[in-house]
């Protein structure tokens, strides 16, 4: 075993799976976008910028993405410190039952939000039998009922990830500061928060990007005026094989992406570079 | 002359724009106990890399009993190696351990069976051969190690400073174990450490490296007694050291030298040492002797202090011109900081060398 | 009670709201594909098992648990082969650069929905919309970074001397491999291999987007259920699918334990 020709064996089969499934997509995808019937056009980023429903579908996706990142993280961050601070077994019991949710199935945890909020569903079936509505509720198929999906199925990853982040910072440099005399404020803000910053600044883009790309939830639990860029990217392709206009939202949605990445990482002073070392571990 | 059994001709290695190793040599003769010793980043873990075949020489030959096998992989090389960590194999017994490179060789399984059963013997470790290495202590595990190395009788045995993980007492009793065993098989072996004191226990013969290069070459007494330079010197052990040049032109080996404060000293001038370059003067300090009275060859000074070393005692003595010279003498012997003495050596025990590194 | 005190009851009361709020709506579901009427009922009336007999009984629920159950293999099987030559990589040449790892890492990072689009018109162009083929191959490549991760976090357990002392004893590569490192990371391929299965089990963009549709995937099935009327027969599916996910999470979980034991055998 020496040489070249044993890495690049070793390496092949990975970085050729990577390659067909996420870099050949998406450089066909940015053909696409940018072709209609064999011309080099804009249109389709034209069309899908102001012709109805497209905007309205963007910005949806955005909101609610927005709206699920931030709830999510609001949920998960208390839980995420406390925990990080403890040990013993209850962490370790807390950190198996998130990971055994998170590894349920996502069409499970949705169907359950439909058994629950149905017009016929448990919680109104509860509360006409109790008498306290006369009427059902209107709760599934609505924007909060998208977001409170999402949020389920992502508040676990986000505690997941910040605790992993946080148990690496060094603790000793809370006693030192503490015996220093720094009183828990600036504790907080000098000590505490500069070292999880970029965790928790990691963990948001991650769960920003996440939800952006939900395909699921929006399709199962969200109204007629909630569709986001997942279900009609699909709608696109499977009944219309209209892939110009699908690759273009996906092409936008991407670049999107990628500016509020590294926006995010100027903010916080890190290139990509330490995002790769932080993924990498 | 025999064939060695390894021989490194002008072996370098690189690595980007460092140069890990510049042209070197090294014989090994059949039975020899070699000790490889350098600091860190001194090339030693290179040396050994490249005799064990995991790294190949940029130029160079290597010969194993006069083959050429600067290209063989490590598999076909036949060199046993023991490692600073234990590198038993987790998933098996003691026993299986010591088999494997029997097995690899498909050697009968009668074979084995004596075979693994002599070497466990050999390394005191019968009684653990069902043991798992997870229930052995670190210098069992050490002894296996070894075992394993033996067992298929190898051509060479190379060991990377494999006693540094281990704690004082116990690595003491492992370098004479390590001897005893290395004198009974009589197998060529290429020992690296950094550790001066155990490569002088145990060595037939030391060679020293340093930034890549050949520092010295001999036997622990001939490199101890007779360091070839100022840096060997020190890092053999302590030394006085004292810049000199020639009162006269040398007779032999014999030479008288003069120091900066004219005082004439007379030592033994190192083969390698050019007279006319610049020169310096080396006594160990078991060499100087301290008396009393004024004497011959013996200089007044006054004792700065004293350190009590258990069978001996370090004593550091102020000339008049302010050299300060170490002594060591019995720990017996009453002597006090401030006490008033004369320090002086034999004219056989100071080695004159070249003063440049 | 002290500050300290009130602090840990107020965390681990809020920890444990947390896990109601992100478990609860799921375990509801259980006791409701008990039930036997055709409306969802909570508490249910009266035990039955109608709704699994309904399921098991049914051959296309069958033929897809069965499509679904074959690509889960497929995927799990290549991304563990794969995962494991990048861990053998990494121990025996060196540690693979970060930048590499994240390469590897993108099929988790990068928006399913934008690489489910672009796959969607390259398999149109080479008519291989719908072919199983394609799809497990494509969720092979989802379920790879997680291998890769499980996998180089184990072979940085092991020594990599390991390799040069098997070497010098004169292994060859198979043998090393087969004798010296299998044995030591089989428990770990097993869990890389059941994180895999488990994400092409559950995986549904992909097979919405471009899976078969005769007879489509497990979920891409449950998904085009879902988008209908509630039923109460899904319920039995979701609670079927849910315990093979929660068994196979704790066979994953609880192995890594049994590697700790073996180490202090």
């Amino acid at each position: 075993m020496r040489g070249r020709g044993v890495h690049l064996v070793l390496m092949a089969p990975a970085c050729l799976f990577v390659f067909a499934f996420v870099i050949a997509p998406i450089g066909i995808a940015l053909i696409d976008s940018f072709s209609n019937e064999g011309t080099w056009t804009l249109g389709n980023y034209v069309h899908v910028l102001t012709e109805p429903p497209y905007p309205r579908v963007l910005l949806n996706t955005l909101v609610i993405a927005t709206l699920t990142t931030l709830l999510s993280m609001a949920v998960a961050f208390p839980a995420a410190v406390f925990v990080a601070s403890r040990s013993g077994r209850a962490v370790g019991i807390v950190v198996s039952l998130l990971a055994i949710t998170l590894s349920i199935s996502v069409l499970v945890k949705i169907f359950a939000w439909q058994v629950l909020l149905a017009r016929n569903g448990l919680i109104n079936g509860a509360l006409l039998g109790a008498g306290i509505i006369t009427d059902p509720l209107l709760m599934l198929y609505t924007r909060a009922s998208v977001v409170v999906a999402m949020v389920q199925i992502m508040a676990p990853y986000a505690c997941l990830l910040m605790i992993a982040g946080m148990r690496r910072i060094d603790r000793d440099l809370m006693t030192a500061a503490r015996t220093l005399g720094a009183r828990s404020l600036r504790l907080f803000r000098d000590v505490y928060w500069s070292q999880v910053r970029f965790c928790v600044v990691m963990t948001t883009l991650i769960i920003f990007i996440g939800s952006s790309g939900f395909f699921v939830a929006p399709a199962l639990v969200g109204g007629p005026g909630e569709i986001m860029l997942g279900m009609k990217m699909q709608s696109d392709l499977v009944n219309q094989y209209e892939s110009g206009l699908a690759a273009t939202t996906g092409i936008l949605l991407t670049a999107f992406l990628l500016a509020v990445t590294f926006i995010a990482l100027r903010l916080s002073g890190r290139s990509f570079r330490n995002v790769a070392e932080e993924l990498a571990r | 002359m025999t064939t060695p059994a390894l021989a490194l001709e002008g072996v370098t290695k690189q690595y980007g724009a460092s140069v890990a190793l510049k042209p070197f040599d090294l014989t090994i003769a059949p039975g020899e106990f070699v000790t490889l010793l350098g600091p860190s980043g001194s090339g030693k873990t290179t040396v050994l890399g490249i005799a064990a075949g995991t790294l190949v020489p940029d130029a160079g030959r290597v010969l194993s009993h006069g083959k050429d096998v600067t290209r063989q992989p490590t598999h076909l090389r036949n060199v046993g190696m023991v490692f600073q960590r234990y590198t038993l194999f987790p998933n098996m017994s003691v026993a299986d351990n010591v088999a494997f490179p029997l097995k690899v060789r498909k050697e009968p399984a009668r074979v084995i069976a004596e075979k693994v059963a002599h070497y466990l013997d050999l390394v005191g470790l019968l009684p653990l051969a069902d043991r798992y290495p997870s229930q052995v202590s670190g210098g069992q595990a050490q002894r296996v190690a070894l075992a394993r190395a033996l067992v298929f009788e190898p051509a060479l045995l190379l060991m990377d400073e494999p006693l540094a993980a281990i704690d004082r007492r116990l690595r003491q009793m492992l370098q004479e174990e390590i001897r005893r065993i290395q004198r009974r098989t009589r197998v060529p072996t290429l020992y690296v450490t950094h550790d001066q004191d155990e490569a002088m226990h145990m060595s037939d013969r030391i060679v020293i490296i340093r930034d890549g290069e050949m520092a010295a070459n001999g036997t622990p007494q001939d490199l101890y007694w007779t360091p070839p330079s100022v840096w060997a010197a020190e890092f053999l052990g302590d030394a006085n050291v004292r810049h000199v040049e020639l009162a006269a032109p040398p007779e032999g080996r014999a030479c008288a030298v003069r120091d900066a404060a004219g005082r004439r000293l007379s030592g033994t001038l190192h083969p390698s040492a050019c007279p006319k370059g610049r020169l310096a003067l080396v006594v160990r300090p078991e060499d100087c002797v301290v008396r009393r009275q004024p004497e011959p060859d013996a200089w007044p000074g006054r004792v700065v202090d004293v350190s009590f070393r258990g069978a001996t005692q370090e004593v550091w003595v102020e000339l008049e011109d302010g050299w300060t010279i170490r002594a060591s003498m019995r720990a017996r012997e009453d002597i006090h900081p401030g006490s008033a003495i004369h320090v002086g050596w034999p004219a056989a025990a100071a080695v004159i060398v070249g003063a440049q590194g | 009670m002290n500050r300290p005190a009130l602090r840990s009851v107020a965390g681990w009361t809020y920890c444990v709201l947390l896990l109601g709020f992100v478990m609860v709506p799921i375990a509801v579901m259980i006791p409701a594909s008990f039930g036997s009427a055709e409306v969802l009922q909570f508490p249910p009336e009266s035990f039955s098992l109608r709704w699994y007999r309904e399921v098991l009984g049914d051959a296309r629920w069958l033929d897809s648990a069965w499509l679904s159950f074959r690509l889960a293999i497929v995927a799990a099987l290549l991304a563990t082969l794969a995962g494991f030559m990048v861990a053998i990589e990494h121990m025996r040449f060196g540690r693979v650069r970060p930048l590499m790892r994240a390469y590897l890492l993108l099929p988790l990072i990068a928006p399913h929905i934008v690489l489910a689009a672009g796959l969607f018109s390259m398999l149109l162009q080479a008519r291989l919309l719908g072919s199983p083929t394609a799809l497990a191959l494509a969720q092979c490549c989802l379920a790879l970074p997680l291998a890769v991760v499980v996998l180089i976090n184990a072979v940085e357990a092991i020594d990599p001397l390991l390799w040069t002392a098997a070497s010098s004893l004169g292994a060859r590569w198979w043998t090393v491999l087969l004798k010296v490192i299998l044995p030591n990371l089989w428990l770990s391929l097993i869990v890389a291999a059941l994180i895999a299965f488990n994400s092409a089990w559950d995986e549904v963009t992909f097979a919405v987007f471009f899976g078969p549709i005769q007879t489509p995937t497990l979920p891409s099935k449950m998904f085009s259920y879902l988008q209908e009327l509630i039923n109460p027969s899904v319920t039995a599916i979701a609670t079927l699918l849910m315990t093979v996910t929660i068994v196979l999470a704790l066979a994953a979980a609880s192995i890594p334990r049994l590697i700790r034991r073996g180490g202090r055998r």
